[in-house]
């Protein structure tokens, strides 16, 4: 797997990153735009296989079908994670879902490259802080705390299995 | 898998994209009302704002369904035929409502918010073509005129 990203490398924060998503769906204007922006962003998404699909966890509680796993990173892209002793995790997801599809590609955003500890702390509020959250119905929102829930609980339990070995 | 996502570099030339549809819609879809407030007019320029703001090109609306409107805006966006976003939205319509529908919902949200009327959510859901949607904007825009003109002659008689 070759992992070319380059997220989160000089460390900001979960939350810098999420006002900064904040900041760029303002910026794009009003809800129809942020919402195009949302869809279009779904298409860079990598698409898995169902294979793939069957390694991660099926998320509940989602209308749409929502798959994520979180994955310690097998490179050095993150050379400073491994001074720091931290081995980095990237989000791996997928959904059936256009819009669905955009977020995750966010959560990834704000995932990838970071400590599985400091991922067990995720707070994404980007939705809710921008007019998207007027295009989400409360089910669909409820989706959105689910999947962050289940990044989350993912997260925990790498960093224990870490903290054992 | 080739992971390539590249964070705080969201597509800075897709966010101007937007940005500029979404100003020079309002200016165009304004100018014209402005200069011809008949029902062909307002038909005309509604027909300028849709294709502005779905990013589509003049020879793109080649339908009057707002629904093959919608599907030809994702299409573009997402580099797939109309055939696969119709595919890919019969497996996973959110809520029962389509991509393609929510833009629809979310532009004449848009369209209420330019031009200060109020094409309600039973209205909208009702509205499938451009030709309606103009018309509809043209009763909208002579019920906030023929608001105004009493608002006025109220003021004036008292």
């Amino acid at each position: 797997m070759n992992h070319s990203l380059s997220s989160n490398e000089n460390h900001s924060s979960i939350s810098m990153e999420d006002d900064l998503i904040v900041e760029e769906f303002a910026s794009v204007g009003d809800i129809f735009s942020q919402y195009t922006l949302l869809v279009e962003l779904s298409s860079r998404l990598p698409v898995l296989t169902e294979s793939q699909k069957e390694s991660c966890t099926l998320v509940d509680k989602c209308q749409s079908q929502v798959w994520v796993r979180l994955e310690l990173c097998d490179t050095d892209w993150a050379e400073d994670a491994a001074e720091a002793g931290e081995p980095r995790v990237h989000l791996i997801a997928e959904s059936d879902t256009l819009i669905v599809r955009g977020v995750l590609y966010l959560l990834a955003r704000l995932v990838d490259g970071r400590s599985a500890r400091e991922v067990s702390q995720l707070e994404a509020t980007f939705v809710m802080r921008t007019e998207l959250r007027d295009a989400f119905t409360s089910e669909r929102l409820n989706g959105f705390k689910e999947i962050v829930r289940t990044i989350r609980k993912q997260a925990s339990l790498l960093e224990e299995e870490r903290s054992h070995a | 898998m080739e992971y390539n996502i590249s964070a705080r570099e969201t597509n800075e030339a897709l966010k101007k994209r937007l940005q500029e549809a979404a100003l020079h819609a309002e200016t165009v879809l304004l100018s014209f009302v402005d200069a011809d407030r008949t029902p062909e007019g307002v038909r005309a320029a509604v027909r300028e704002y849709v294709r502005i703001r779905y990013l589509l090109e003049e020879g793109d609306l080649v339908s009057d369904s707002l629904n093959y409107l919608g599907e030809a805006s994702l299409a573009r966006g997402l580099g797939m035929t109309i055939d696969q976003v119709r595919r890919s939205e019969l497996d996973s319509k959110c809520e029962n409502t389509s991509s393609s529908m929510t833009k629809k919902i979310l532009l004449i949200i848009a369209l209420n918010k330019v031009l200060g009327i109020d094409i309600d959510s039973d209205r909208t859901a009702d509205i499938a073509t451009l030709t309606e949607l103009g018309d509809e904007v043209f009763f909208q825009l002579e019920k906030k005129n023929a608001l105004k003109i009493d608002g006025q002659s109220r003021k004036a008689v008292s």
